[in-house]
């Protein structure tokens, strides 16, 4: 729709009611719809006509299916999504309408520069609230992105707004005539969803919604809009957002890696890696143990960046993985190493690992000696194994496991308990946390309570050993 | 130096405490990786016997910068300094009290070492010699022949070795079996300290293919948050860019390690002189110090030497230069560098110009960090 259009369609409407709401002044134009101010008796809203050439050249029934789709939000209210007061089809012009509330603040997109940093968290904790909100009705916004976001002046309220594009999960038979083009902003758009090979289930699009939320923090992270530099020709932003990670860094690593885990490509990694939790615990106070070992995963995520931005995609070949096997364990083992030494709580160890490449998994096995000086009568075998998961385009991701027990003689590996799942996610996420520390000192502690119970291991048997899977 | 040598009995792990535990009379072959505990063990045991019944003994090292080494630590415990000597004194002290002195000035160094074995073997066969001692104490005793051990079998009612067979230096016969045979017990050490992961991951690309050879990095217990190690593989450079690249690190080590030993080793002698006397115009001339030669200052930080006299050292930092002529050191090389670079605690360089070992490119390989995969333009020299 072009100014003149516009004009002509506002010119129309100002004076006149719309389903029975009176129009007051022009407020503003999108695609194919203008806004204005409007009134019922004492209640003011925003109302949104859509122009009738374009409805009926794009299918009456299809708009009219997602205006009755967003009406069914009157009344649900959400703190942090527009209020939806109205809307249908105008019985006296017949054109289509929807009626929200106003809310007079401007978009994140201009204010972008303008939020300060510390309110970042705050902000995508209320968009990812509001998107929850939608999932748990079954609704799917499709459109999250920093224009479709309004900011109070205070930047500590973040309204998601236009839920035009508002779809019912699960749905397939659905009137949705442009079913194959694509619905939102392309620059926004998860991977899959730009090539329409989104799931249609609640995890399928809560992948989608968990990376337009990523998208737009990295926004605010970066001050800028997600793949800026790739915008043009439209040919390279398709190619940006299939391919290309973006780089994100910031002060605040718990949102950079909140950020970095929802952008990931394969929706199955992001789902493996992100939680609607993660988003309610940027606002949950850190501990000032957890701060500092953040600082280190700062420091490591620089680098990290860098090093990413420089390697090329690899395939899923036997080499790479070999590759990125053979560094992990080198990683693993230095970790191990710093850590038994920060701890100063365990008898002498031999370390050894084993990759398996076929199944992408290296497994460090730790064996500690006896130590009477200690009180540990015992021998105690921890393991960890690393399985990649995702190559994630050269930022592999791994999701790493422990197992540990004790015994009089030398622990032979088959013979450990089932592993218990750590965490999932980069490996300086995995090594610099305090993952590790906690199925170390966990185990050390069962090893203790295993003796005080007077359940010491006979001749030939071995006692599993608790290890406790570290908080996010 | 701040941690090479034992100061108290919290210092010493189970395995090397009980070595202390076993009787005095005993003779004892301890067997263990580099940086288990070896050399201080062998000054504990001399200590523990000197103050007990056997004041009559002497520590024999294999050569004189090891002497001057061991002389540091030795100065902690209650044996003189002096009883510390070298295998080349020991048998000539000897053999001139018997009026059968080697004069080695005109003779090749093994050439006089073979002569003065076999003079004292004659002493020792004729009954002129016997037991003159009451200990001896080998280190580093895998590079002894298998006469020489037998030998000092011969002087001393009690000896005591320590070995390495990974770190045998020179190209004699192997006398692991014949120390086996001297002594009551061997003594194994498995855990060791001195070498950060990332050093031991160089040194067992070295053996790696080698079918009875455990990985250090197996063992290690470095105290790697303390100090985290590092190794960097510099090739391509020129003798003269080797030295500047090393003289830049070697300021900010000198910072990071302000109380530890920096080491600077080459296979030969030719290219220590050439660095040096850069290192002398670079204004390090009060740092350094030629470790294998006459004028050796051991209060100096920075010590230089061949790869060959430095066993039995550690630095905290070490920069292996010159690797070009490794491949001259013929069929003890492999061991040599396997020596060498397991000096190294925390920090390792080597340097090199145009071409190093096969076994030593694979395994400085193995020990850095993962290749992007080779493309058919790089195979073509053209990326």
């Amino acid at each position: 729709m072009d100014s003149a259009q516009a004009e002509i369609l506002v010119a129309s409407l100002l004076g006149k009611e719309v389903g029975g709401w009176r129009i007051n002044s022009f407020l503003g134009k999108g695609k194919s719809a203008v806004v204005l101010a409007c009134s019922r008796e004492a209640e003011v809203g925003a109302i949104k006509v859509f122009h009738p050439e374009l409805v009926e050249r794009y299918g009456r029934a299809t708009q009219l299916e997602r205006i009755l789709r967003e009406k069914s939000l009157v009344g649900a209210s959400h703190p942090n999504l527009v209020n939806i007061l109205d809307g249908g089809e105008c019985p006296e012009t017949k054109v289509l309408y929807i009626v929200m509330e106003c809310i007079p603040y401007p978009n994140m997109h201009d204010a972008l520069l303008s939020i300060p940093s510390e309110m970042i968290p705050v902000l995508i904790a209320q968009l990812a609230s509001a998107a929850r909100f939608l999932e748990d009705r079954n609704l799917v916004h499709r459109d999250i992105k920093p224009e479709n976001i309004a900011v109070s002046s205070d930047f500590s309220r973040a309204i998601l707004l236009d839920l035009g594009v508002l779809r019912p999960i699960g749905l397939s038979n659905l009137t949705d005539v442009d079913q194959r083009s694509f619905i939102g902003t392309l620059r926004y758009g998860a991977p899959e969803f730009l090539q329409r090979q989104e799931e249609d289930s609640v995890e399928g699009w809560r992948a989608v919604t968990f990376y337009q939320i990523g998208a737009v923090l990295h926004d605010l992270i970066m001050k800028r809009v997600l793949f800026e530099r790739d915008s043009e020709p439209f040919s390279c932003l398709v190619r940006a957002v299939i391919e290309k990670v973006p780089e994100i860094f910031g002060d605040n690593a718990r949102c950079v890696t909140l950020a970095n885990h929802c952008l990931i490509k394969n929706p199955a990694t992001r789902l493996e890696l992100v939680s609607w939790d993660r988003f309610q615990n940027l606002v949950i106070d850190d501990s000032p143990s957890i701060t500092l070992a953040r600082d280190r995963i700062r420091q490591r995520q620089k680098y990290f960046q860098v090093a990413a931005a420089q390697e090329k995609p690899v395939g899923q070949n036997p080499r790479s993985v070999r590759k990125t096997l053979d560094d992990v364990c080198n990683r693993i083992e230095s970790r191990l190493a710093a850590l038994m030494n920060d701890l100063q709580a365990f008898p002498l160890r031999s370390t050894q690992s084993i990759k398996n490449v076929e199944q992408c998994a290296s497994e460090t096995y730790i064996h500690f000696e006896k130590d009477e000086l200690k009180g540990i009568p015992f021998k105690i075998t921890v393991s960890i194994r690393f399985t990649l998961i995702d190559e994630n385009l050269g930022r592999p991701i791994f999701r790493a496991e422990a197992a540990a027990a004790c015994a009089n003689e030398y622990i032979q590996i088959e013979m450990l308990p089932a592993y218990t799942p750590i965490h999932t996610g980069e490996i300086e996420l995995l090594l610099d946390n305090s993952y590790l520390e906690e199925v170390f000192v966990s185990c050390l502690e069962d090893a203790y309570m295993q003796i005080e119970q007077g359940k010491w291991p006979n001749e030939g048997n071995i006692i599993a050993l608790m290890v406790k899977r570290g908080a996010v | 130096m701040s941690d090479t040598w034992w100061k108290d009995e919290d210092d010493l792990v189970a395995e090397q405490a009980k070595v202390l535990d076993l009787d005095e009379e005993k003779s004892l072959l301890i067997m263990g990786p580099p940086g288990s505990g070896k050399t201080n063990l062998l000054l504990l045991r001399a200590n523990q016997l000197y103050l007990g019944d056997y004041p009559n003994l002497h520590i024999v090292v294999f050569g004189s910068l090891l002497k001057h080494f061991i002389q540091l630590g030795g100065n902690q415990y209650d044996f003189p300094t002096e009883k510390i000597v070298t295998h080349a004194q020991l048998f000539n002290d000897i053999l001139r009290s018997e009026g059968m002195g080697v004069d080695s000035e005109n003779l090749q160094i093994n050439e006089a070492r073979v002569e003065r074995a076999n003079r004292l073997q004659e002493l020792v066969d004729s009954g002129r010699v016997g037991k003159q001692f009451e200990a001896l104490l080998l280190d580093e005793a895998q590079d002894y022949t298998p006469q020489e051990i037998r030998l000092m079998k011969c002087l001393t009612d009690v000896l005591i070795a320590t070995a390495d067979s990974r770190q045998k230096i020179y190209n004699v016969d192997d006398c692991i079996e014949v120390l086996r045979n001297c002594t009551d017990e061997i003594y194994p050490l498995t855990f060791h300290f001195r070498n950060g992961l990332a050093i031991c991951r160089v040194a067992d690309g070295i053996f790696k293919n080698a079918p009875d050879y455990t990985p250090l990095r197996t063992h290690s217990n470095y105290r790697e948050a303390d100090y985290p190690s590092t190794f960097m593989p510099k090739r391509g450079l020129s003798l003269e860019e080797q030295i500047s690249a090393m003289v830049t690190q070697i300021n900010d080590q000198r910072f990071a390690y302000p109380n530890d030993l920096i080491g600077i080793l080459c296979p030969r002698n030719e290219e220590l002189d050439i660095i040096f006397s850069a290192l002398t115009r670079a204004g390090l001339g009060y740092s350094i110090t030629r470790a294998n030669s006459k004028d050796f200052d051991p209060s100096r930080p920075i010590w230089l030497s061949t790869l060959t006299a430095a066993k039995g050292l550690e630095f905290r930092a070490l920069h292996i230069a010159g690797l070009d002529y490794l491949y001259r050191m013929g069929g003890v090389q492999k061991r040599l560098i396997y020596t060498g670079i397991t000096r190294a605690k925390t920090a390792l360089t080597m340097y090199w110009h145009n071409s190093i070992p096969g076994y030593l490119e694979s395994a400085i390989q193995s020990a850095s960090p993962s290749k992007a995969p080779v493309t058919k333009k790089k195979i073509f020299g053209k990326d």
